[in-house]
């Protein structure tokens, strides 16, 4: 890995700052939000909201046209052990998705909702 | 229920709006020229006035009217029990379907004066064009749509828009097929509704 390779490589979410490497996948679900339609996406920070609006699905062709996805990753640092949830809601479009922009939990905001 | 069969253009407004005040221009030109030939107010009054009403009206009228329209019509079907699952503005006509009723309301911006509210069932096919044109790196598209047919009349509602070609997996152009996408379902929905309750009627 070059030298700009790994700065840019500090900037992804899936990276320990402290240890400074890259953390492991420990878990990862596709939820449907579909209380959120096409043209009707608001970023939300609050857990509470994706614990109250998240329905587990099995693949994203069980998500209906017009309705929003999101999927979630935590990852584990196999150095530190510390955990984050990184949430990605999108829409699905046909073959393609159109991403909003991750949200991110460090403290284990959701820990008990993913394991669930 | 409206029976009678959907029209999206009412020629009589539409060659209201564009000629009235081309006629207006023209016989107040010709007042003005004939009684005011040394110039001054009354020639401004005449000559002037008319047009800058005429541009104005041309800019704003319809617009206007077609927003009051819109209000009215939706006012007109709440107060008919219609609910209002999806409402989709576009730009020369609004959609609005009653799922569960299986009923769609719709109003054209060159029709502004006769809103239709007609039977789902009468959807004989709906579906979307994402306008997809050119190959390779050149492949995009300036126009997504769903379309549907009533009575054999085709219904266009564009989702997105623009004057340049937009690569196929742009979010501009992501966003209009999952729209047309979730409409074409929607109409589906409502259809099959419509025919459950005729089955039980």
């Amino acid at each position: 890995m070059g030298l700009i390779d790994r700065w840019l490589r500090r900037l992804e979410d899936d990276w320990c700052r402290d240890c400074k490497c890259a953390m492991e996948k420990l878990h990862k679900r596709l939820f449907a939000l579909p209380n959120v339609s096409v043209g009707h996406y608001v970023e939300r920070k609050e857990p509470d909201y994706y614990r109250k609006n998240l329905y587990p699905v099995e693949r994203k062709a069980d998500i209906p046209s017009g309705m929003y996805a999101c999927g979630a990753i935590q990852y584990r640092c196999p150095q530190c052990g510390r955990r984050i949830t990184v949430l990605d809601p999108f829409l699905p479009v046909r073959d393609e998705e159109k991403h909003e922009g991750n949200v991110v939990y460090q403290a284990g905001e959701l820990d008990d909702f993913l394991w669930r | 229920m409206n029976q009678k069969t959907v029209k999206k253009i009412n020629p009589a407004y539409l060659l209201l709006t564009i000629l009235v005040p081309l006629v207006l221009i023209f016989g107040m030109g010709y007042i003005g020229a004939t009684w005011f030939r040394e110039g001054g107010v009354g020639a401004v009054i005449f000559l002037m006035c008319p047009t800058a009403v005429s541009v104005i009206w041309w800019i704003f009228g319809p617009t206007l009217i077609w927003r009051l329209k819109k209000k009215a019509m939706e006012k007109q079907l709440d107060a008919q029990g219609f609910t209002r699952n999806q409402t989709f503005y576009g730009s020369s006509q609004v959609v609005v379907v009653d799922i569960r009723r299986g009923k769609i309301a719709l109003l054209f911006f060159w029709n502004p004066f006769e809103p239709f509210l007609l039977s789902a069932d009468r959807v004989s096919k709906a579906w979307t064009d994402d306008g997809a044109a050119g190959s390779g790196f050149m492949r995009g598209t300036s126009r997504v749509s769903f379309l549907f047919l009533i009575d054999g009349i085709k219904i266009r509602v564009n989702t997105f828009t623009s004057n340049q070609r937009w690569k196929m997996n742009d979010e501009h152009v992501l966003t209009g097929i999952s729209k047309a996408d979730m409409w074409v379902q929607v109409l589906a929905e409502a259809k099959e509704a419509a025919e459950l309750h005729h089955g039980i009627d």
